[in-house]
């Protein structure tokens, strides 16, 4: 079974934790809230595990979703409560309305805020590998985690990666999660990426 | 001859302790590095060791985050200059080391970093 040793892990955790950072800036910025983060968790499990980890299992969520190509790929996902996601677009787009469905415009306007934080997210971690990511365009989907979550490469491999970070905003109450979803060979190659990034460390 | 500076660097994670210490023993190979990877392991050894010169202080770590350290250090340490290097770069948190008159520095590291961040002693 694939596993990387504790060094490996921490830099890994390490290198996300700078761009989760940049992804809350961005967050911020656009909410005019602080943006509280947990410290991010790393596990390896099997898809259907990974589904159970997310914290809204069970309940209605909304994902925006890009698959990140570069020295390793990830699927990166952004997701809120479906109930709070509706709030959250509406304070960002100040929109005023009591319709209780995410309306075409506000769908939108998701994909663009998804693409902006999973982006911010991704650049520092491209800097510090010397590389680059292609970015698919913004996805979003709504429904259960299983369904957010349905990655045809995730749902195919045996063991996939799961890194998790929650996102609270300070003073409304509304969490979001973002994901990072990578299978067997990318994490391969994320592994000899580190292995690189940590024997070119000052020493 | 100047007498060598301590250092404690508070940081979960051990790869940014490791950056840390190698960038500054790079500059500073005579200074003594001190290392504690969370907030409760920092205040069980505020009693124990002399006031460094310099404390950095991650703020994303687990149990007790950094920022709600500091007045936990000024208690014993009234005058002991921090800095804050963190991956967490939002403007909140820059304010709120300007109101702890405290030292902001964002990660990634690199010999830049370092430099502003010992600026912080003088």
């Amino acid at each position: 079974m694939f596993a990387l040793n504790d060094l490996q892990q921490d830099t890994l955790l390490e290198i996300f934790n700078i761009g989760v950072g940049k992804a809350a800036a961005a967050l911020s910025k656009m909410t005019s809230e602080e943006i509280l983060l947990s410290v991010p968790t790393l596990a390896f499990l099997e898809w259907h595990e990974a589904v159970q980890r997310l914290p809204c299992e069970g309940k209605i969520i909304c994902g925006i979703s890009q698959r990140f190509e570069g020295p390793f790929t990830t699927e990166a996902v952004l997701m809120f409560p479906a109930d709070k996601t509706v709030e959250f677009i509406r304070f960002i787009l100040r929109v005023d309305s009591s319709f209780g469905q995410l309306t075409e415009m506000e769908q939108e306007g998701l994909c663009e805020i998804g693409n902006i934080v999973l982006n911010a997210c991704m650049a520092p971690i491209a800097d510090i590998f010397s590389a680059q990511f292609r970015a698919t365009m913004p996805e979003f989907r709504i429904g259960t985690s299983e369904h957010v979550l349905s990655f045809d490469v995730a749902q195919t491999n045996r063991v996939i990666m799961l890194m998790l970070v929650k996102l609270q905003m300070e003073k409304r109450e509304i969490e979001g999660y973002l994901a990072f979803l990578s299978v067997l060979p990318d994490m391969q190659r994320l592994s000899a990426n580190i292995d690189r990034f940590i024997s070119e460390l000052p020493k | 001859m100047m007498k060598p500076k301590t250092v404690l660097i508070v940081d979960d994670s051990r790869l940014s302790r490791m950056i840390i210490k190698a960038l500054i023993l790079e500059k500073h190979p005579d200074w003594i590095m001190l290392e504690t990877t969370n907030a409760e392991q920092t205040i069980s050894m505020i009693d124990s060791i002399a006031e460094p010169d310099l404390i950095t202080l991650d703020v994303n770590m687990p149990g007790m985050d950094g920022l709600s350290l500091v007045d936990t250090i000024r208690k014993s340490w009234v005058s002991v200059p921090i800095v804050v290097i963190t991956a967490n770069v939002q403007g909140s948190v820059s304010r709120k080391c300007a109101e702890l008159k405290i030292g902001f520095v964002e990660k990634p590291i690199d010999a830049d970093s370092i430099d502003k961040a010992l600026t912080f002693m003088e």
